[in-house]
């Protein structure tokens, strides 16, 4: 490393260490503008916000967790580059989970052609094995992931974006371009039918 | 499944995790088998949930915000620098200047152009009012010569259009709607038949000397 880019990098060590503790505080879209200053702590912080949650997010698309975790990387390789110009309530987060949710259904599509050059064939993550199947397997949470993976997509969408991805309702309904009330409506209605779906399963278990 | 049910579910949904009305509905789910089996979906998928969120390896951590440094971190040269900053400011200046200097140049010539045709009809047409008269639209139309008078508005254009003498009189008005070719011949008829009048006053003028 030059001296000068050892100057330059000071620079940048003195502002983010003068930001101090303005990290944990900031919004979602001050620490874009930081980050685009090039405050690599900025950047930590929106990675810590997150990353976990769009791990989570990605896996309902893709089969596996280390693909989810590619995803994630990906999605944050593209705020990098392209960050968005302006943001929703300030938040990050319909931006970032819409993004995850492009780039994993791409990244699934993708794979299901490698593996098998037929779009068509492979089995998906969530339509694997009916339920039978999986009630053999005597758990209770494999079941109930089964009975989400068979949700209409406009529910499980609301249902995976709120309990994997820890999405609100208002960033729910600013992800999928539908009003708050929508969404919340299709929350209730996916648990309703979920409990319906359960009870039939459940003497069974 | 009953109202009540309905409205503890939707308030802890808006409520959030860990909210009170969450641990309202819990209780209320307690004595109803619905809400109960609602609340044990709802756990489960969040227990799976927080199973999954997890960490991305700290190389790949490391990568990115190296490349955060490498897309944000611009090396400064500050000779270049300013150079830089002085050819952008100088060259939106110098076109700025182009276009105000062209702007102070060609519409004022373009402006004193139109102007002094303008001037010159408005003292042709003032020159008009002084010899002819009110009517001079009819005492033109009976000389053969039919002109609207460049000031015209368009009741007197209609007016005109009414006063014609002959539907073939009518059928040439519209000719002396604007036109560069059809101003000029107006002009032109103008000038003729204000020569005729001028021509015809002074005869009539002297022949009335003849008689005192």
């Amino acid at each position: 490393m030059s001296s000068k880019e050892l100057t330059n990098l000071s620079i940048y060590e003195v502002q983010a260490s003068a930001r101090g503790s303005q990290y944990g505080e900031a919004t979602d879209w001050k620490l874009v503008k930081w980050m685009c200053d090039g405050d690599t702590v900025a950047f930590e912080e929106i990675f810590a916000r997150y990353e976990t949650r769009l791990v989570a997010y990605a896996s309902r698309y893709v089969s596996s967790l280390d693909l989810a975790k590619d995803v994630c990387q990906e999605v944050f390789l593209k705020l990098i580059a392209r960050p968005p110009s302006k943001l929703i309530y300030d938040n990050l987060g319909p931006w970032l989970f819409r993004v995850t949710r492009n780039l994993a259904i791409d990244k699934r599509r993708r794979r299901k052609f490698e593996i098998t050059g037929d779009e068509s064939e492979m089995p998906e993550a969530r339509d694997e094995v009916n339920p039978l199947q999986t009630l053999t397997r005597h758990n209770d949470a494999a079941v109930i992931r089964d009975l989400v993976n068979r949700l209409p997509d406009d529910l499980r969408e609301v249902v995976e974006l709120r309990i994997d991805g820890g999405v609100s309702f208002k960033d729910i309904a600013v992800i999928l371009d539908i009003p708050q009330g929508t969404a919340l409506w299709r929350m209730h209605r996916a648990v309703e039918v979920l409990r319906q779906q359960w009870r039939n399963y459940e003497p069974q278990v | 499944m009953s109202r009540k049910c309905d409205v503890l579910r939707e308030k802890a949904m808006r409520g959030g995790e860990g909210s009170p009305a969450e641990a309202a509905w819990k209780r209320h789910s307690r004595e109803c088998p619905d809400c109960h089996a609602e609340i044990y979906v709802l756990e489960t998928l969040r227990r799976q949930a927080l199973n999954e969120r997890m960490h991305l390896p700290r190389k790949d951590m490391a990568m990115l915000v190296d490349v955060v440094r490498q897309q944000y971190h611009q090396p400064r040269d500050d000779r270049r620098g300013f150079w830089l900053t002085t050819w952008q400011l100088s060259w939106k200046a110098a076109a700025l200047a182009v276009l105000v200097f062209s702007l102070l140049q060609v519409i004022p010539g373009e402006w004193a152009t139109d102007l002094a045709r303008d001037d010159a009809v408005a003292a042709q047409l003032a020159a008009d009012d002084v010899v002819g008269d009110q009517n001079s639209l009819m005492a033109s139309a009976d000389s053969g010569n039919y002109f609207v008078p460049l000031s015209a508005g368009v009741s007197e254009l209609e007016m005109a259009l009414l006063s014609a003498t002959s539907p073939k009189d009518a059928a040439t008005l519209p000719e002396v709607l604007p036109g560069q070719s059809i101003d000029r011949a107006i002009r032109q008829a103008r000038q003729a038949v204000t020569q005729q009048r001028v021509k015809v006053m002074a005869q009539i003028e002297r022949d009335m000397r003849a008689f005192p």
